[in-house]
């Protein structure tokens, strides 16, 4: 009898065991959008390319080529590239670049810059010749990526 | 004696067997960590380089890793890089290059984040008829 009486609490547990259904690992990154910057750049001059972070995450910048404007091949040089906040005239025209970090660096196929942008809002990647020495002889074409959330 | 037994028998034995029971949940609720694993992948590519002219193709690499490129044939030494394949019209922005012969190990071995990228073979400016070349492209 007493027996008789475990048996419907035994019958819930065992319904409650052998949940082997595999579940389907949660994610919480956010989706990412690669954008590129693609132009000439000319000894000793900067350019800059506005961007919208959608969602708190991770930011990659990549210089990813450096290349001849008149031939194939590519141009050993440092250039300085960075990131920062635009900067915006009283219609909301992106006329500049607050430049928050920089590095040197040369052409790589890996991003030079990992940084988590917050707020979510507009930024902006730049490049820039800076150095007589080891900085272009000649324009160059160039190529840079930019991931963001 | 009799009366332990008679407690034992009630009070401790149901629990101990649903104590039991119970201890063989949860485990099914252990979590996984996402897995990011990629298969490495080889591609083999031929075509002509004419004189003065380029030759490239774009491939995908699915994670992060190395990628490297072998020129297994080619009829005379040419230019041979790595990069991003244009936005618009085609062609390669490099990002590594060599001047190279044919041979058996890869002339190009670099480092490279997830994304599209093109390989490319272009005369260096010695050739006077087109030319063939083989190339092997591994990558994650």
């Amino acid at each position: 009898m007493r027996f008789a009486a475990l048996l419907p609490i035994l019958a819930a547990l065992c319904t409650a065991c052998g949940d082997k259904t595999p579940t389907t690992p949660s994610s919480t990154t956010p989706s990412l959008a690669t954008e590129r910057f693609d132009d000439i750049l000319n000894v000793r001059e900067s350019k800059f390319y506005a961007f919208s972070v959608g969602s708190n995450g991770t930011t990659s910048i990549n210089l990813a080529s450096l290349s001849p404007i008149d031939r194939p091949g590519t141009i050993v040089a440092t250039l300085e590239i960075g990131w920062g906040k635009t900067v915006k005239d009283d219609a909301g025209t992106v006329i500049g670049c607050t430049l928050s970090k920089v590095v040197q660096t040369t052409p790589a196929l890996t991003a030079q810059i990992t940084d988590t942008l917050v707020p979510a809002s507009d930024y902006c990647a730049n490049i820039a010749d800076v150095d007589r020495v080891i900085g272009l002889r000649a324009p160059a074409n160039f190529s840079m990526r930019i991931t963001h959330p | 004696m009799n009366v332990a037994t008679s407690l034992l028998r009630v009070f401790v034995l149901p629990w101990l067997v649903i104590a039991l029971f119970a201890a063989g949940c949860g485990d099914g609720k252990t979590s996984t960590t996402p897995s990011n694993t990629s298969t490495p992948t080889s591609e083999n590519w031929s075509s002509v380089v004419a004189p003065g002219g380029q030759s490239s193709r774009s491939f995908t690499v699915n994670s992060s890793g190395t990628i490297a490129v072998t020129l297994t044939a080619a009829g005379a030494t040419l230019g041979l890089g790595v990069g991003l394949p244009r936005v618009t019209g085609g062609g390669c922005r490099l990002g590594v290059s060599v001047n190279t012969a044919a041979g058996s190990s890869p002339q190009i071995s670099t480092a490279a984040d997830a994304g599209q990228y093109c390989v490319q073979v272009y005369d260096l400016g010695t050739l006077r008829d087109p030319v063939e070349f083989a190339m092997k492209i591994d990558h994650p």
